[in-house]
This record gives C-alpha cells, sequence and structure tokens, in this order.
C-alpha cells in the first residue's frame, strides 16, 4: 500500500470530513478557504507536511484569518488516527487519493478554478482519463426513455470521435451516457458526489474500472452519503474536466439546472441543449441564457464540431481575462501565455492561427512565442511550422499558483 | 500540541498513583514515555512480561489527558489483559475501559463516557480494529484527537513472528498511514532481532527499545511420553507437589476438557478453558472465562486447563507452574508461555511434556491454516457476479464451509488493496485486481514447519534450556541457568508414574465417549424431496442425543476403530465396548427395542454386521428399514450445512411398515451429523419411536 505523503497527510487532515461525524465545531476547511492558506504557506515557503513534523505555532506565526483560527486547525491536524483508519479503508478499497500538488491532478481543474478547485480527489481506476478531452452529459435521474437512449447514443458518438464522457455518475442520463460509451468501448469519467466505495465495487463499474475504461472521482470522503449541497457543489468539476457539455434535459430548478447555469455565467465550456418537447423542461430557458441548441443531426456529425463554436456570449475573452488579472497581478505576457496554453491544450496550432487569435504586432507575437519556447512551456516543430504545449508533469505544490 | 511532561513530573505521577514515595520508574521505563510524550515518537518496546510496559501507557496516558487530548487506544489481543487492566488502571487513577464483542450492550454508554472525556484508556482488540463497521460505528466517532496508540503483541505485525494473525496485517497498514504527529507504541516480549527488523521495516521511521527477555526463576524440564495416558497419570501423579497454581496447555478444546476431567476425577481441582468454554451457571462464554480467569487468580482452583485462548497478557504473578500437556508449535510460543510463571515468586516449574499425537495435530493446523487457491476462487467468483452478498447468501453459493468462507474472507480483506471489502453486513467484490500470494503463503507454511522442527530440538537439547530459549529470542544470556533438568538433574520431577494410575488412565480414555447432540433445524430450501419442515422438533422428527465411542485414530477406542474401518471389520472388542458403554454409562431411558443401521454403497456389510452383533448382545431386535435409493457424492466433500442437506436430500428410504419403539441407530464415523439426523427424521416419519443414533468414531478434529 502506497503512504501518503506528509503534504497529502495535512491537505487531508485540513480539509476532509472523515466518516459521518455531523456537524463539528471546527469544521474542515473549504476548497476556498484551503486555498488562502495554501497561498499564504506557498508565501512562507513552508510545505504542509512541515506542519506535521515542526513546531506549529512557530510556523504559523504570522498567519491572520478570521475563519481558521489556530484552534481550528490544531483541531484539524490532531485527527492522525481518524485519518490513518479512512486511508487505510479506502485504499484498501483500491482508492486512491491524490491532491493539488500532485502530478496526476487534472490540470483542466486548476486552470479552471483556480484555488476554488477542490484540495482533494478521491478516486477509482485510471487517473490519466481525467486529462483526455471529454464531452459532459447532463441530465435529470428521471427522464423519459427517449432521452436516456439519446444520452447512450451520445456516449457511444463521443466513444467514437475521441472523447470521453464526463458525468455526475447518478441514475439516469449519467449513467446511460457513461454506459454508452463504455460500451462503444470509450472511456468514462464519472465526478461523484457520493458514495464512491460503495460505486466503484458496483457490477456495472467494477469490470470497466479493471480493464480501465472508466474513472470515478469525488471530491468528498469516499463513504459520504448523499448529500444536495454535495451534489450542487460538484457539478463545476464535471463542467470543468470537459471541452464541452450536452444537456439532455433540464427542470428548471434543480442540480442540472444550477449547474448548467452557472457554467453559463462562468464560461467554462460550450453548453449544447438538446431540444425536448416537455413544455415543463428548462432546456429552452438555457438557450435563451445563452446556450446553444444541440444540431438535429449530431448523432450523424462528429461531436468536434461542439468544441469550436463558443456561446453567444462576445465578452467572453474579457470576462476571462478580467477575472485573471483580478486575481493576480498579472504582466501582460502570463495572460498571454494563459491563452495560449488554454488554446494549444487540444491541439497545435501554426503561427498564421495564433496571429489571428491574438490580433497582436507580429512582432510582439514572436517575441512572446519564443520566451514560451525559451521557458519550455510550448515547443514548436514541422513545417508550417506549429506551436504546440509541452507535456509535463506539473511540479511541487508551488505550481498550482502559477500557471505561467 | 506541545505537551510535554518531565521526568520529575511523571514520576510523582507514578509515585501518586502507586501512593508510594519512594517508587521510580524501572530501567527503560522513563525513555520510553518522553519518546512517545515528548517527541511524539513511534517507538517498539521488547521488554519481558511483568516489566511493567502498562505503566508508560498509564502515564503517557494520564499526560495526554492532562494536555486535553483524548483517550489512549490499547490494541491488545486477548480479552484475559484487558480485565486485568481495568483494576490495573483504577489503582493508578486511571479511568480505563473496553469494548469488545462480550460487552457489546455497554458500547453506547462508553462511548458516551469517551465523549464526555471521561475515559483515559480504551482496549479494545485487534479483531475490532479490523471490523469495518465497528470501526465505523465506534472508533471513527471519537478518534479525532486521540492521545497514543499502542499496540501489544507487536511481533504479530511480522510475518517472522510465531503468532500468525492476520488483523495484525491490518493493524501494521493503518500504523503505516499514520501521521508524524501521531505516537504509537509497540510492546513484546518475544521478538527477536528478525521480527524486530521485519517490523521496523514495515512501520519505517521506528525506534526501537530492547531489554533482556530471560525469566531467572524458571526451573525448565521436558519429558517425552507418547501415550496420553502415560502423560494424564504423570499429571495426576506429581502435579500435587508442585506448589503453588498453575496452567496445563492443551492443543485442543478436547484435550482440555479430557484433562481437566480426569484431574477432577483424582482429586485436584482443576478446570477446562478455551476460546468458546460454556458452563451452565454462566449466561455466555465470556463471563464464564472470566469467573474462570479469577479463580485461578486467587487460587481457588489448582490447574486451568487451557488452550493458547490464556496467554498473552494473563497475568499473575505468582503461577507457580506451566505444564504443557502437548508440545507447542514453536519455541518462541513456547517461551512465551512457559515465561507466565515465577514473575513474582522465588521459583517456578515449566515442564513441557510432548506426545506421539502433537505431531499429527500441528500438521492439521498447518494445513488448516490458510485456504486452497480453489476457495478463494469460488469466493471471488460468486462475489463478482453480484453486488455483494451476506454470509447465508455465499454460502448458499459455494461449497466451503462457514469457517473456511470466513477465513478467505478475512485473509483475503486484510490486504491492502484487497480485492473483498466489508460494507453494511454485505461483502464487496472490489475493483482491485487479485492474485493469491502463493509465496507468501508457502513462506508461512514453511516457517511453521521449521518452527515445529525447532520444539523438537529443544525437546531433545542436552545442554542448559534456558540457554536454548534464549538464543531463539536473540537475548544475549549465554551463561546456563544451573536450574534447568539438563543443568541440575537432581532438580527434575521424576519422569515416571505409578502403575495402578498408568491403568486408570487408560480407562479413563476408553470410557471417554462423547455426547452425539443431533441437528434440529435444516437450511432453507435445502431438501426439497423431503420437504421437511425447517425446525424438525417442531414436528417430532428430530433425534435424540447419542453417543459417539472414540475420536478417529485416537488413544482409548479411536486407534481400534480405525484399524478395523480399514480391515472392512469390527472386531467383538468394539461390540463390547459400545455395549458397556450403552448398559453402563448411558441407559436411555425409553429403552430402545430394536436397532438398525445407517446402509452404504461402498461397505454394504461393514455397518450392519456390527449392528446385528450388538442387537444380539444387548437382546434387541435387528431389523434392516433403511435403503439407500440413491447414489450421492461423498458426504465428505460436502463443505457446508447447504450443501451437506443437499447432498441427502431423496437419498435413503425408510420402509413403511416399522416397529413404533424406540430405536438406536448405528453408524461407523459422523461428522457434520446431517446423514444420521436425516435418517433419524425419516425414521420418526415413518412411525418409529425416538431414535438414538450411535458412532464408533468422530472424524472432527478438536472439537
Amino acid at each position: 500500500m502506497k503512504q501518503l505523503s506528509q503534504d497529502a497527510q495535512t491537505t487531508l487532515l485540513l480539509t476532509t470530513h472523515f466518516g459521518d461525524k455531523g456537524p463539528m465545531e471546527h469544521g474542515p476547511l473549504t476548497p476556498t478557504e484551503w486555498g488562502r492558506f495554501a497561498r499564504w504557506l506557498t508565501e512562507q515557503s513552508i510545505a504542509p507536511g512541515e506542519l506535521l513534523v515542526g513546531n506549529r505555532r512557530e510556523l504559523l506565526r504570522g498567519f491572520q484569518d478570521n475563519k481558521i483560527s489556530l484552534e481550528r486547525m490544531e483541531t484539524l491536524i490532531n485527527r492522525g488516527t481518524t485519518l490513518a483508519l479512512s486511508v487505510e479503508k479506502w485504499s484498501r478499497a483500491g482508492l486512491w487519493i491524490i491532491t493539488r500538488s500532485d502530478s496526476a491532478y487534472p490540470e483542466k481543474l486548476t486552470e479552471r478554478l483556480n484555488h476554488n478547485c477542490p484540495p482533494v480527489l478521491f478516486g477509482s481506476g485510471d487517473n490519466n482519463l481525467l486529462n483526455k478531452p471529454a464531452i459532459a452529459a447532463v441530465g435529470s435521474r428521471d427522464v423519459t426513455n427517449e432521452d436516456l437512449k439519446f444520452s447512450r447514443t451520445i456516449g457511444g458518438k463521443a466513444a467514437a470521435s475521441g472523447f470521453a464522457i464526463v458525468s455526475g455518475g447518478a441514475r439516469g442520463v449519467d449513467e446511460a451516457s457513461m454506459l454508452g460509451a463504455l460500451e462503444a468501448e470509450g472511456t468514462a469519467i464519472g465526478v461523484l458526489a457520493d458514495s464512491l466505495l460503495k460505486k466503484s465495487t458496483s457490477r456495472i463499474y467494477r469490470n470497466h474500472i479493471q480493464r480501465k475504461n472508466i474513472v470515478l472521482i469525488s471530491p468528498f470522503s469516499p463513504e459520504a452519503g448523499f448529500n444536495v449541497g454535495n451534489a450542487m457543489a460538484r457539478n463545476k468539476y464535471i463542467y470543468c474536466l470537459s471541452e464541452a457539455a450536452v444537456v439532455v434535459h433540464s427542470g428548471r430548478t434543480g442540480g442540472t439546472w444550477s449547474g448548467a447555469t452557472e457554467n453559463l455565467k462562468k464560461q467554462w465550456v460550450p453548453l449544447w441543449v438538446k431540444r425536448t418537447s416537455d413544455p415543463d423542461s428548462g432546456n429552452n430557458d438555457l438557450v435563451n441564457l445563452g446556450g446553444s441548441w444541440l444540431p438535429h443531426n449530431i448523432v450523424e456529425g462528429d461531436l468536434n464540431s461542439l468544441l469550436g463554436r463558443k456561446s453567444t456570449s462576445n465578452d467572453e475573452k474579457d470576462v476571462k481575462i478580467d477575472c485573471i488579472a483580478d486575481q493576480s497581478n498579472r504582466s501582460f505576457y502570463e495572460i498571454f501565455l494563459f491563452k495560449l496554453k488554454s488554446l494549444l491544450k487540444n491541439d497545435s496550432m501554426t503561427r498564421t492561427e495564433l496571429q489571428d487569435v491574438f490580433d497582436l504586432t507580429p512582432k510582439q507575437l514572436d517575441v512572446w512565442l519564443r520566451k514560451a519556447i525559451e521557458s519550455e512551456q510550448i515547443i514548436k516543430k514541422g513545417t508550417p511550422v506549429s506551436y504546440s504545449l509541452i507535456q509535463k508533469a506539473k511540479g511541487n505544490q508551488l505550481a498550482m499558483f502559477d500557471e505561467s | 500540541m506541545g505537551i510535554r511532561v518531565e521526568k520529575s513530573i511523571a514520576e510523582d505521577l507514578l509515585r501518586n498513583a502507586l501512593d508510594d514515595k519512594s517508587a521510580s520508574f524501572r530501567p527503560n521505563q522513563w525513555e520510553a514515555i518522553d519518546a512517545v510524550v515528548n517527541k511524539k515518537q513511534k517507538l517498539l518496546v521488547v521488554q519481558k512480561t511483568g516489566w511493567g510496559k502498562s505503566i508508560v501507557y498509564f502515564i503517557s496516558a494520564k499526560v495526554f489527558r492532562e494536555g486535553n487530548q483524548g483517550p489512549t487506544i490499547v490494541i491488545s489481543p486477548l480479552l484475559a489483559l484487558m480485565r486485568n487492566q481495568i483494576p490495573a488502571a483504577e489503582r493508578l487513577g486511571i479511568t480505563a475501559v473496553t469494548i469488545n464483542s462480550s460487552n457489546q450492550e455497554e458500547w453506547d454508554e462508553v462511548k458516551e463516557r469517551i465523549a464526555e472525556g471521561d475515559v483515559d484508556v480504551l482496549l479494545i482488540s485487534p479483531e475490532r480494529l479490523s471490523n469495518d463497521e465497528f470501526v465505523r460505528d465506534v472508533l471513527l466517532p471519537i478518534s479525532d484527537n486521540l492521545g497514543l496508540l499502542v499496540v501489544d503483541e507487536a511481533h504479530c505485525i511480522s510475518d517472522w513472528g510465531h503468532d500468525f494473525r492476520p488483523d495484525y496485517r491490518r493493524i501494521a497498514n493503518v500504523l503505516k498511514q499514520m501521521p508524524p504527529n501521531m505516537p504509537i507504541l509497540g510492546t513484546t516480549a518475544t521478538a527477536n532481532n528478525r521480527v524486530v527488523k521485519d517490523v521496523v521495516s514495515q512501520l519505517g521511521d521506528i525506534e526501537v527499545l530492547r531489554g533482556p527477555l530471560i525469566r531467572e526463576s524458571l526451573f525448565l524440564q521436558n519429558i517425552r511420553l507418547p501415550d496420553q495416558a502415560a502423560r494424564l497419570a504423570w499429571l495426576s501423579e506429581h502435579l500435587p507437589d508442585i506448589p503453588g497454581t498453575g496452567i496445563v496447555y492443551t492443543l485442543t478444546k478436547k484435550d482440555a476438557e479430557q484433562v481437566a476431567e480426569w484431574l477432577n476425577l483424582n482429586g485436584i481441582s482443576s478446570a477446562a478453558y478455551y476460546s468458546d468454554v460454556t458452563h451452565a451457571g454462566n449466561p455466555d462464554s465470556s463471563s464464564y472465562r472470566i469467573a474462570l480467569e479469577s479463580m485461578l487468580l486467587k487460587n481457588e482452583i489448582k490447574v486451568l486447563v487451557a488452550t493458547t485462548a490464556l496467554g498473552m497478557g494473563y497475568d499473575k504473578p505468582d503461577l507457580g507452574f506451566v505444564i504443557h500437556y502437548q508440545a507447542p508449535g514453536s519455541v518462541v510460543a513456547y517461551y512465551q508461555q512457559v515465561g507466565r510463571a515465577g514473575r513474582a515468586i522465588e521459583s517456578a516449574r515449566g515442564i513441557l511434556l510432548s506426545g506421539r499425537e502433537d505431531q499429527d495435530i500441528h500438521e492439521h493446523f498447518r494445513n488448516a491454516a490458510f485456504p486452497g487457491g480453489g476457495q478463494v476462487n469460488q469466493i471471488l467468483q460468486a462475489l463478482e457476479r453480484s453486488d455483494g452478498l451476506s454470509m447465508p447468501e455465499l454460502q448458499r453459493r459455494v461449497n466451503l464451509t462457514k469457517g473456511q468462507i470466513e477465513q478467505v474472507l478475512k485473509l483475503l480483506s486484510v490486504e491492502n488493496p484487497a480485492p473483498v471489502i466489508r460494507e453494511d453486513r454485505k461483502w464487496l467484490r472490489t475493483a482491485v485486481d487479485f492474485e493469491m500470494d502463493q509465496e507468501r503463503i508457502n513462506f508461512l507454511v514453511q516457517q511453521k514447519t521449521r518452527e515445529w522442527k525447532e520444539v523438537q530440538e529443544y525437546i531433545d537439547h542436552e545442554d542448559c534450556l534456558m540457554v536454548f530459549l534464549s538464543n531463539s529470542l536473540d537475548d544475549d544470556a549465554d551463561t546456563p541457568c544451573g536450574k534447568c533438568s539438563r543443568c541440575l538433574p537432581d532438580g527434575r520431577m521424576p519422569e515416571t508414574f505409578s502403575e495402578t494410575l498408568g491403568v486408570k488412565s487408560s480407562l479413563f480414555l476408553r470410557y471417554s465417549e462423547m455426547l452425539l447432540i443431533p441437528r434440529k433445524q435444516v437450511p432453507k430450501d435445502a431438501f426439497q424431496k423431503y420437504g421437511f419442515h425447517r425446525i424438525l422438533n417442531r414436528h417430532g422428527l428430530e433425534a435424540e442425543t447419542g453417543r459417539i465411542l472414540s475420536r478417529w485414530g485416537d488413544a482409548g477406542w479411536g486407534r481400534v476403530v480405525m484399524n478395523g474401518k480399514h480391515a472392512n471389520h469390527f472386531g467383538d472388542k468394539l461390540v463390547d465396548a459400545v455395549c458397556e458403554m450403552f448398559e453402563e454409562r448411558w441407559n436411555p431411558d425409553p429403552r430402545p427395542t430394536w436397532v438398525t443401521f445407517v446402509p452404504s454403497f461402498n461397505h454394504p456389510a461393514l455397518v450392519p454386521d456390527f449392528a446385528k452383533r450388538v442387537a444380539k448382545r444387548l437382546g434387541l431386535s435387528f431389523q434392516n428399514v433403511v435403503t439407500k435409493t440413491a447414489r450421492n457424492r461423498p458426504q465428505k466433500q460436502m463443505q457446508n450445512s447447504f450443501y451437506q442437506c443437499q447432498n441427502l436430500d431423496g437419498v435413503f428410504a425408510v420402509d413403511s411398515d416399522i416397529k413404533t419403539e424406540p430405536v438406536l441407530l448405528l453408524d461407523d464415523m459422523v461428522d457434520s451429523r446431517w446423514t444420521l439426523t436425516v435418517i433419524a427424521a425419516l425414521l420418526r416419519s415413518a412411525g418409529s419411536g425416538p431414535v438414538y443414533p450411535i458412532v464408533l468414531a468422530t472424524t472432527a478434529i478438536g472439537k
């Protein structure tokens, strides 16, 4: 059995709900709180694991946060036996644990969510699948047979187009789309809000996990039971792990609705909505809010076409850049690099294509491209010259705050 | 954070607790406390029993509690230890409680007390720690903020240890995940260098504190007496001469019962002690065991005749002797058992008697210790086809005994990652690829064979016995002890016994028939053809309590039965034995008037021929009324009740016109008791009177 690193142990101690304990006086840090604290640690050049061996009072001198008292941290950090009992069990069940600082942590999440991404991911199956291009399939648990059949078709279609299906792993649309992909010898990612341990042992997924066709992940304890808050909170991870999302059926409230509108607001990925005759559905409203109707002929076409077309909003670019600029005082080059990397994520691009996108003077573009090559962010190759990302493992804890 | 204790303060705690102003720590005790409390270290302490490990964790627990931390958890394999420790803790002003399988009704109260901060030390067994439901429901709610985790008998973590306990594999895996701010204390009195090295390499980053292990008050002696009768005679002749009270260890429960009965017959007060021993006056086994332990503690009986269920952790400072009726499986295990004697007295006897049957029993233990690959695959395949199965569901899907299924699941479920996991009373197949670690199993079996060879060397060792034990523990002592039977032949106990006693003990063994308790409930759906109601006795279909003359191949009649079976003829001596037992020691009422038997295709004449002679001798009529109508698979291949019953369904028929009086039902061998139960039910259905089964031998080992 793999032993957790001390950094990972600290992260789990401070952020994970172990077991079913009900409300705690000093509850685990939320992803945002952990993000704040981790950033402070980085600034002080303190590795999280040091908190377990060093003199904590000394190390934490100067840390001030209204929400995160030293007492709270002390209580959380003293849960060592709870951690050991829980981690032993989860690892016994074949589950793995990765934290933001691990190289296996999906880059899409850190890039899109920055310090709001989950500090810890629990999972079962091949974690390499998390970095595969994926189509999100979302929809209600209780849908018509036609919608179920359509979900299965979309799953198969995704497989044929080289995409994984990412879904919430619940009954209904989620399960049907994942099984559709698996039956077509494709792959699937299930982002669960509860019961990861149990689901990983279920007959429908167990074999696929062993054959590395599916990965189930959850930002919540593998034994957590169903909880509406968690189910809502995990929606964003489904979108952020995808390249484009297909809404099969949404209500006007509830999980699918809130996830889809959140995605429209945050502009993570293009949102495609299936046409429906159900007058009670929220599908139409989603299109009014900025989603696009899924083309009728999509089942004959290639799902790659879902990636290109951006949704209607014109100021998407600005929103995104504003958001980056807002978060940390980035230089223009950093913003350029951020944008460049997200463009090159799936495919290489030629200089001309880049020129079109960036609308910079050719000289400026050259200077920045060269800088990016020298800092080993991208490589240049072939004729005609094209640029692509260097696929490298992420480094240490520091990397997550430093997208450049 | 920052809990610290100075030596002087810790010593004050000790003095206050013992109410002795001059008390001080024994060598290494303070060092151990300093390591776990001040340095938050992970520490393995190798010290002989009686060194005072409990002082270390009690004082440490106290310090942690005063620093506002939660209780200290002590994991120990034996209930006996826990029972002794609670009052011991009380004397030190420490509140210790235990949660174990025998006090389930107190769990809620104990949990509440822990939540209220009322508890300093919580004692649990390793089996509890590897029960996922227990961990979830009891341990996790209280495991935040624990002071210290203590693992007793830590040598069990190593495969090189003499004591293979799968639950310790789980414990080791939990310890590996323990973050560095959580101190751990492992303790053992029986770890040689190889074991210590292995534990250290498994847990990493753990310190070792080691002291001398050898006890100086022990007089060791070995005596080979192949016959059980000889050993019984020796015990009854010489036990009264050994001062004080003590323990006689046997290898099986049956032997414990038999030896205790023999000693009592000879005026030596004794009682049998084993894992599920029961007694009419006590509600359950656990309360009876407590009573037995306390009787020995208070010297109310001379001897407790026990299996290894009484062992590690039984704390009686003035134990006068430890005698082995049969040789133990390893020298280190022997040392551990014999080392219970003479802790706080000047001299004590450690005598190892060894017999002819020891070899076979250990071979049986070795073979039964690990499941075969076929058993493992059957279970995994059944689970793979499901979303989880309960124990009864599994029993219907695999042809294995409940014990075998439990053993396989235990062995698989302590691995990490493991192919199976238990959730909500069901066993689930995890998404973990699994292949049996046959190499490890071979290693463990060979290990046991090597250990058994070493025991033989110890028994026949011609130089100092204590030096031999000491070397096997890698203790430094190599000066002859000067008091064992090799160093000081004049100090030996005689190896002989009187002829009269020898004859008496042989007769005792020949008269040691057992009760045959028939089955009363049949598994659901197992008898589709016969259509028996599940509760046989509700419909008057059950057999009466019968008799089993002997244990297959054993002293007494067991060997005679075995030879008879091989020669396809049971001699008149066995007819005499059965009739004598029937007339003189049984005398069932109402008395049977006729005799019938269990038919067999393979040996059609063996049992009826014997039954005919028994009927003639008892003056009863012999009736051939049971026929076997279908060939079935050998019953011994059927491993659990469901399969055993199914294999018998529709196989026998009983004549319609039979005598309505009570009947004796004879067979040669019994194991699961189902054949007798089924035929009795058929006889009763056909209108017979009460059915009394008699069999010549049981093949069930050790029960």
